[in-house]
């Protein structure tokens, strides 16, 4: 079966400027996939691509097993970076042409969400912090229990309280059986709701896995010398080793696979301690984008 | 249902209101009941008939003016695409709702202007006159007004932005569009090929001057096919804007 959320080989072009590089990438029912990058690594174009604000220059996208249709919006739901409100209207008026757009439209779920975030339905947009402004985003988004949820930075300028919210709103929605693509900046954020993570960098995927995959996979091995730490041989050159960094007396090696034999090759230059540490995702993230990794 | 273009048209729709109110009282506030001087060209005394079609150009006027707010509605709404384009309906369907919304408010506009005016006549006590030009003048003037709202349209919905310099500045290029092209010479000839989508241009000559004497017509058609070839300009001006509005990337 097609996963809720579906990007095969998806590359856009502007003029000159590759975007989005070649992406592939399944969202499943029920499952949060948390995407990270660097500014510019991206993760909005590739948002765009998929709701159909912008064309790919090749590749294919599905939503729920078939190319985007405006039918395609009554069970996806989108929240932008900078949350899009009319000035003019009041929240009121937003929830109004929700009601008239959408069938999936709950009264009863959108007056919830409003008590959730404390908001004021006769206020006018215009009159909004950029939080509030965010939170009636995302009230119009999960007003419509959606199947389908695509939110860039859903937690931008809201207090840790709202953000904590968010968080438990998209992990319900996905317990109820919503697939949840959503960006962020704070690496947190996504190792607490997210079950996958992909990070993209230069336009490219570079990394696609669940979390825990990765968490498991990558360590730390630390090995701290009586003296200056001796020669390593050829250890840097293992391929198992992502990066060694030599501080003074202590050797950090970040690895892939194999830590316990990377352990033992260590152990064997008779250093003071020895402990293996499991990365975060911050760690994971940053040996990511930083580009040394192999 | 474009709901979101329907609240803005309501909300422009209560200003043109009000302010046509406000003129008309101040009209018949400042010019008693003797003497009643609405523009340069039309002057009223008590007791005078009044062919009504003289007065379409001041319902044209206003409904242009009131045109000119709500034609970048499209542009308007590439700042909120991420509501609009994320709704289930078809951005054609959605181009096409807006349109006849802007279209439907236009109209209602000029009838209120004509309104106004008929007030101002009747407290004038002059005799509005149903004259044989009268239907064609009507749909002539909320045609010019709805083709000058099609012309914005089309000249600013590609843009992310500007477009209310654009209605702005279409005002003086229009009028200067209207002088030139009674210069003789190339200028004339090139001003008159490009008042061909001039839609004040169609409104020339339709009216008398207060001594009596019709102004010069801008345009070589007759009064009888003007209104269609306004609608229809109109008409194709949409048309062009609801074909590729919906093709625009974000």
């Amino acid at each position: 079966m097609t996963a809720p959320i579906s990007l095969r080989g998806v590359t856009k072009h502007y003029g000159s400027f590759v975007a989005v590089d070649d992406v592939s990438l399944d969202v499943e029912a029920g499952s949060i996939c948390g995407l990270l990058g660097p500014n510019g690594a991206g993760k909005t174009t590739t948002f765009k691509c998929l709701l159909g604000f912008a064309k790919p220059t090749s590749g294919a996208i599905a939503i729920e097993g078939a190319p985007l249709t405006p039918a395609t919006f009554e069970s996806l739901a989108y929240v932008p970076e900078r949350a899009t409100l009319y000035d003019d209207f009041t929240i009121a008026d937003h929830l109004e042409i929700y009601r008239r757009s959408y069938k999936s439209y709950e009264p009863a779920r959108a007056r919830e969400l409003l008590a959730l975030f404390e908001l004021d339905p006769s206020k006018r947009a215009k009159r909004l912090s950029k939080g509030m402004r965010t939170a009636v985003a995302l009230t119009l988004a999960f007003s419509i229990r959606p199947r389908v949820l695509i939110l860039d930075e859903p937690s931008s300028g809201l207090d840790p309280v709202h953000q904590r919210n968010v968080l438990d709103l998209m992990i319900d929605a996905a317990a109820n059986g919503a697939a949840i693509l959503f960006s962020s900046h704070q690496v947190g954020q996504v190792e607490r709701a997210a079950d996958s993570v992909a990070i993209m960098k230069k336009g490219q995927l570079i990394v696609n896995s669940g979390i825990d995959d990765l968490k498991t996979g990558e360590k730390i091995i630390e090995a701290v010398f009586a003296g200056p730490a001796p020669d390593l041989g050829d250890l840097a050159g293992d391929p198992r080793v992502l990066r060694i960094e030599q501080v003074g007396s202590t050797v950090r090696a970040v690895t892939r696979e194999g830590s316990d034999e990377i352990a033992q090759r260590l152990f064997a230059l008779h250093p003071k301690s020895i402990r293996t540490i499991d990365l975060n995702l911050e760690e994971i993230f940053m040996n990511a984008v930083s580009g040394d990794q192999r | 249902m474009a709901y979101a273009e329907f609240l803005r048209a309501r909300k422009s729709l209560a200003w043109h209101a009000a302010i046509l109110a406000a003129l008309t009282l101040a009209i018949l506030y400042f010019a008693g009941d003797s003497h009643v001087h609405i523009d340069g060209s039309v002057s009223m005394t008590s007791g005078m008939a009044l062919p009504l079609s003289q007065l379409a150009p001041i319902g044209m006027f206003f409904a242009a003016i009131f045109a000119s707010s709500q034609g970048a509605s499209l542009n308007r709404e590439n700042a909120t695409r991420d509501i609009s384009w994320t709704k289930p309906v078809p951005r054609s369907v959605l181009a096409l709702q807006y349109i006849a919304i802007d279209v439907a408010v236009i109209v209602i506009a000029f009838v209120l202007t004509m309104l106004a005016v008929a007030i101002v006549l009747l407290r004038a006590h002059v005799t509005p006159v149903v004259d044989p030009e009268f239907a064609t003048l009507m749909i002539l003037g909320a045609g010019v007004a709805v083709m000058w709202y099609a012309l914005i349209q089309l000249l600013t919905f590609w843009f992310p932005a500007g477009a209310r310099s654009i209605a702005g500045i279409i005002w003086p290029v229009a009028l200067l569009a209207l002088g030139l092209a009674r210069v003789h010479g190339p200028l004339g000839a090139v001003t008159r090929a490009i008042d061909v989508i001039n839609p004040l241009a169609y409104m020339s000559g339709v009216q008398f001057s207060s001594n009596g004497t019709q102004q010069q017509a801008i345009t070589t058609l007759p009064l009888e096919l003007r209104p269609l070839v306004v609608w229809l300009f109109a008409a194709l001006f949409c048309a062009i804007v609801v074909t590729l509005w919906p093709k625009k990337e974000a």
